[in-house]
């Protein structure tokens, strides 16, 4: 029973996004990002889709062709923190490789993929103009910057225990 | 002595930027209320003198564009602050947002009067959500006080500004991609014409600015336009908010007047190499820039100047690499980029890029060949007189110029006379 309490709230939360944009398709782009920024696993879930397709009267190809167009967007469930690391011009020179190794390692993964317990995702992104504290890693709203081995552990360690807190 | 200035930026040191009553004592909003007792001929003609060119890349004339704008008839225009800053190594437009946003906006208030535009969207990039939250609280505060909404500062004029959240994709800085976003579809770039200045967001004639371009524009119509105008040179006056980056000591965002050379910019302004490193190359303009060597450090950093030379401002990126870095991997990483923000519309763009990278990393594993160049500019040509947009035409100037000032690096990767330049497995995306 949980869990179908669980979901008529996301529901709900969902129409109520598509209500304060007035339910206009013109908007479709920000009620996407909106909703996905709610779901845990920073994705659009089909039903979800689906359900924003007939709410806004929309086909769902329009969904879809929003959703796999914008980077930001994602059909596939994700961590709970995705980590994106700039794999741009400055943080190259500033060798994010290092970064990424480092990462690799704490997080017992490669690019691309999910820790088992599904709480970090590690990917790589375009330059997101945080060239200025390079080599740098975004997670979510948060930029990471003027990063070396030491300040990676540190981060990751503490959204591990921001994570445990949540739990308990 | 300091070589950066302080015209445009004067009053930057807010203790909080998201007081519209410490702008308006710094004398924020005077610009605007002048600017609606003046005939509009002469808001072009101080524009049009200043010599203003776009400051996203593209330096098209701004007071052209303005009086292009105001020509349009229709209900309804659109006037669009484009601050979908996605040139890589660039982020001065991040630094106005956080510096100056009631500068941004006034900028975009007076332009709007001088075009007779009655909507406007400030389209920022959904890399900057904090700035998106900043902006519609400068645009709530605004509208407040009387400079938006209705009957503005009582001359009859209406505007209303929206903040529009891009969704990641560095193709939306083109203008026609940037309406198609606004409209809430996916943002590939539209067939011109229509121009947007004819039929732009939904359908309406549309006027998109750079950020940095309509923060300068209250400057001009301040007691400060004298100290801007009299910067610079006789062609490229003013000032350039520029981002400097890469392997230098003081990264950052600085005002400075055209006509310093890049010697002095990476130098004095950007405290040189680190580390007591050599200087390699640099980057102008974004990933799509070409790369110069150090025959180019000499060259002044002016519209005319930089173009003599092969070089152009785009969007005031200046990205340095120190002699640590290899040409041909730094190359790589652009392509890379590249292929992942080509929008896929168009075949010469979409597959152009993908072979390039292809070709890249044979160069990296030392399996090139001399066909690989014929290849290059093969292909690099088909995507230059081909391509859909911008991104397609211009993209391939970093690996052309890099292969002209760098042949030699991709020399020692051709076959039988290369060591792979990495043990590491490269990413090739097909």
């Amino acid at each position: 029973m949980a869990n179908i309490t669980l979901e008529n709230d996301l529901y709900l939360n969902v129409e109520s996004i598509m209500n304060m944009y007035k339910n206009s398709e013109n908007d479709l782009l920000a009620i996407l990002l909106e909703i996905q920024a709610i779901i845990p696993n920073h994705y659009i879930p089909t039903e979800v889709a689906k359900y924003v397709s007939e709410h806004l009267g929309i086909k769902l190809s329009r969904i879809y062709d929003v959703i796999t167009f914008y980077s930001a967007l994602s059909d596939k469930p994700r961590g709970q923190y995705v980590i994106q690391i700039c794999d741009s011009t400055a943080c190259k020179v500033n060798k994010y490789e290092t970064l990424k190794d480092v990462l690799e390692q704490q997080l017992d993964v490669k690019v691309g993929e999910t820790t088992d317990d599904g709480v970090f995702t590690l990917m790589y992104t375009p330059c997101f103009g945080a060239c200025d504290v390079s080599p740098a890693f975004r997670i979510g709203e948060n930029v990471y910057g003027k990063l070396n081995k030491k300040k990676v552990k540190d981060i990751i360690h503490n959204y591990r225990l921001h994570n445990l807190k949540e739990i308990l | 002595m300091e070589k950066s200035v302080k015209i445009v930026s004067k009053n930057f040191n807010y203790n909080n930027p998201e007081s519209l009553e410490e702008y308006i004592n710094s004398g924020g909003f005077k610009a605007l209320k002048k600017v609606v007792r003046m005939p509009k001929d002469e808001i072009f003609y101080v524009v049009n003198v200043s010599k203003l060119k776009g400051r996203g890349g593209a330096a098209y004339p701004t007071g052209r564009k303005l009086e292009q704008a105001a020509e349009e008839k229709a209900e309804s225009k659109v006037i669009v602050c484009n601050a979908d800053e996605g040139e890589p190594s660039t982020f001065k437009d991040r630094a106005l947002l956080e510096w100056a946003p009631f500068k941004v906006l006034e900028g975009m208030i007076i332009s709007a009067y001088a075009i007779g535009a009655d909507q406007g969207y400030i389209y920022i990039r959904e890399e900057y959500p904090k700035l998106q939250q900043r902006m519609r609280n400068a645009i709530d505060l605004a509208t407040k006080a009387g400079f938006l909404g209705e009957n503005i500062l009582e001359k009859g004029f209406n505007l209303k500004i929206k903040v529009v959240s891009g969704g990641g994709a560095y193709v939306c800085g083109e203008g026609s991609a940037l309406a198609e976003s606004i409209e809430g579809k996916s943002g590939r770039p539209r067939i011109k014409p229509p121009y947007i200045k004819q039929k732009g967001v939904f359908g309406l004639p549309t006027c998109i600015n750079n950020v940095e371009t309509l923060s300068i524009i209250p400057t001009l119509f301040s007691k400060d336009a004298d100290d801007y105008i009299t910067s610079g040179t006789v062609e490229s006056k003013g000032t350039k908010f520029i981002s400097i980056s890469g392997n230098v000591s003081k990264p950052g965002v600085y005002e400075i007047p055209f006509g310093l050379t890049l010697r002095e910019i990476i130098y004095d302004i950007g405290g040189g190499i680190p580390n007591n490193k050599k200087f390699k190359f640099m980057q102008l303009g974004g990933a799509s820039g070409p790369i110069a060597s150090e025959k180019s450090l000499d060259v002044k950093y002016t519209y005319e100047d930089l173009k003599e030379n092969g070089l152009s401002i785009g969007s005031g990126a200046i990205l340095v690499a120190d002699e640590t870095n290899n040409i041909v991997e730094y190359i790589k990483t652009v392509q890379n980029f590249f292929v992942h923000e080509s929008c896929g519309k168009c075949t010469p763009c979409r597959e152009g890029n993908k072979h390039l990278l292809i070709i890249l990393d044979r160069f990296i594993k030392g399996m090139a060949s001399e066909e690989d160049y014929d290849s290059i500019h093969r292909i690099t040509h088909a995507m230059r007189i081909s391509s859909f947009c911008g991104l397609g035409k211009s993209c391939t100037l970093p690996l052309i110029s890099a292969l002209k000032n760098f042949h030699q690096e991709f020399d020692e990767c051709v076959e039988a006379q290369a060591d792979p330049i990495t043990a590491k497995e490269s990413k090739v995306i097909v």
